[in-house]
């Protein structure tokens, strides 16, 4: 029984079928093995230099195993208000996975955004912590610079907060009141001028008799173009001889541009607000100073906010948008920093960041976001972020 | 072919007709869903068109505003996007029309853009209701054409019947045809600064902290 076994298993080893089958299951297997290790191109423009051949990363929405990364640590830059942000999701990171502690460049928004355009490669930044939207202008640059996919994840709501010292007089202010104190030339009848208004009285009837002074965050952070944005822009929206000139680029820098004789300083903005506290100390009754409201609820003790449009910007306030200075905060991310199905790529844990600041322990309403200052999304904008992430959705200005 | 023969086409079409013409109780459904539907047509016109004309059915205690002072969302979003009523076409006969020509009075900065998509966004939370739905959609679609880098949605031209319509004339965003040329050679250039650059600056803004 057993040698007429035998003989026919060789019998069946030694058939020309068998032998076929068995070469077509090694070349299916040869071009399997071929397909799986061959990255496939998430961007189009593929850089010429090959010893820089990044930007292939991302094409699966799972990390892959392997890690063949052309730099160990992730690299954030972005506004320095989102440091202690920046800061826990990183300490959850490193705590779910085995991650090296990443870079923290945290000196500004527009900074950051600025140094995540240049380029792909280890050489560039990975994440924007961003308190202002990337515009259409830096998304061009980005694209200039082979930066194709950009991927936006918003993570709750903050604010622009109007702040004064404590025992200064609180009064309500408006976008159009900043414009009316800050703008270099305004319009006086009819025709533009220096502008002549040292008290807050002269921007708004109803508006104390204090003199005007203003401190700002200084220049390439968020805060810096969303108060640009969001009162002085907004401020002169509705102005009869701005409304008249056509050209965006003219008018835009009559909005913006702010008056030379001292009645606003500059303070360099970090998470604690502490150069703000500083600077308002010394304050005469009348200055104010914008802050992120984040910041804000660090100092709270020492500042006071002033209503905006007759709103405060508490919680409900801003997350009902009836505070009109919200902005949101997002996270902006390189998919051509990811590693690719067969784990080549820039850095490893871009998608591990981007997974962990959408749970709910996160961003939800009862998330260690919102302990941060944080105004939770509403849960269908939530999974909007969520899709975006399992999608790895580009960003569209 | 014998013109009886010609009309045969024309049976089924009128047995069409007649059948959903026909007041029946079974159609009762189909009514109801068509009637709901013709309403918000109605209302969506009626709503567009009331701003500008006043309220079709004349009360002679009515104020009438004016169109560029109207509290209406559609006219404000339309004015916040740089456009002004340049004329309002109105035909009365069986198919009755409405067109508003909308023309472009100023570019948008980005700041404007964002400014104005916040504003739709609250407004979608807000008002989720038909009609303002249509309303930002035509805000929507009409930031979305602008945003093209090298042409621009000079005129906007809204019809609302027989068949609503939204047509927009796009131009070159620079050169001898765009809209900045066509508005400048329409209007006096009150543009410039009356007044020369300030003079160099006296002290310059104190930086605390660095």
């Amino acid at each position: 029984m057993t040698g007429g076994g035998e003989n026919r298993y060789f019998r069946r080893v030694a058939s020309g079928a068998t032998a076929r089958w068995a070469a077509h299951l090694a070349i299916l297997t040869f071009f399997a093995c071929c397909a799986i290790a061959t990255p496939t191109p998430a961007q189009q423009n593929a850089p010429a230099n090959p010893s820089q051949d990044f930007g292939h990363g991302g094409e699966s929405t799972t990390a892959p195993n392997a890690d063949f990364t052309a730099r160990e640590h992730l690299w954030i830059v972005g506004a320095a208000s989102m440091q202690p942000i920046t800061d826990t999701i990183v300490a959850h990171l490193m705590y779910d996975y085995v991650l090296p502690q990443p870079m923290l460049e945290l000196k500004g928004t527009r900074a950051g955004i600025k140094a995540f355009c240049a380029g792909i490669g280890p050489q560039y930044p990975d994440i924007v912590a961003a308190s202002d939207r990337m515009t259409s202008a830096e998304l061009n640059r980005c694209v200039r610079n082979d930066v194709l996919d950009v991927i936006e994840v918003s993570i709750g709501l903050s604010s622009l907060v109007v702040v004064t010292k404590k025992g200064n007089p609180v009064f309500n202010v408006t976008a159009s009141m900043f414009y009316q104190a800050l703008a270099e030339q305004i319009p006086i009848e009819g025709e533009f001028a220096a502008n002549p208004h040292k008290s807050w009285k002269d921007t708004a009837t109803d508006a104390p008799d204090l003199p005007v002074h203003v401190i700002l965050p200084t220049r390439r952070t968020g805060t810096r173009s969303s108060f640009e944005d969001h009162f002085m822009q907004a401020g002169c929206r509705h102005v009869k001889e701005i409304d008249k000139i056509f050209a965006a680029a003219e008018r835009v820098p009559l909005c913006t541009t702010l008056r030379k004789d001292g009645v606003f300083s500059e303070a360099v903005e970090t998470a604690t607000g502490d150069n703000f506290v500083a600077a308002l100390a010394q304050s005469v009754p009348g200055t104010v100073a914008i802050l992120p409201r984040e910041v804000f609820l660090r100092v709270q003790d020492k500042l006071d906010a002033l209503p905006v449009a007759g709103v405060l910007p508490t919680k409900a306030n801003v997350a009902d948008f009836n505070y009109e200075m919200f902005e949101f905060l997002r996270y902006y991310f390189k998919r051509g920093h990811m590693r690719d199905t067969s784990g080549h790529g820039v850095v490893r844990g871009i998608r591990e960041f981007m997974a962990e600041i959408v749970k709910d322990e996160a961003f939800a309403e009862s998330g260690y976001f919102a302990g941060l200052g944080v105004v939770p999304l509403t849960p269908e904008w939530r999974e909007t972020q969520r899709k975006i992430v399992r999608r790895l959705k580009g960003f569209q200005p | 072919m014998t013109p009886s023969l010609r009309s045969l086409p024309l049976f089924p079409a009128l047995l069409l007709l007649l059948a959903l013409l026909q007041p029946r109780p079974a159609a009762a459904g189909f009514d109801t869903v068509l009637n709901t539907w013709a309403e918000n047509v109605t209302d969506f016109f009626e709503e567009l068109i009331e701003p500008l004309t006043g309220p079709i059915v004349q009360s002679p205690s009515q104020p009438r505003a004016p169109a560029s002072n109207s509290n209406d969302p559609f006219w404000r979003y339309l004015a916040d996007a740089g456009y002004e009523v340049a004329s309002i076409e109105t035909d009365i006969g069986l198919i009755p029309n409405v067109k508003v020509t909308l023309q472009i009075l100023r570019e948008l900065s980005e700041a404007d853009r964002t400014a104005l998509e916040r504003t739709l966004l609250i407004d979608d939370q807000r008002d989720p209701g038909l009609i303002p739905a249509l309303q930002r959609q035509i805000v929507h679609t009409l930031l979305e054409a602008s945003q093209s880098g090298e042409m621009r949605v000079s005129k906007l031209a809204i019809s609302l019947f027989p068949i609503p319509s939204a047509d927009f004339t796009m131009t070159p965003a620079q050169g001898p045809f765009s809209a900045q040329n066509t508005l400048s050679t329409s209007k006096s250039d009150k543009r410039k600064p009356a007044v020369e650059p300030a003079e160099p600056p006296k002290t310059a803004p104190k930086t605390v902290g660095e």
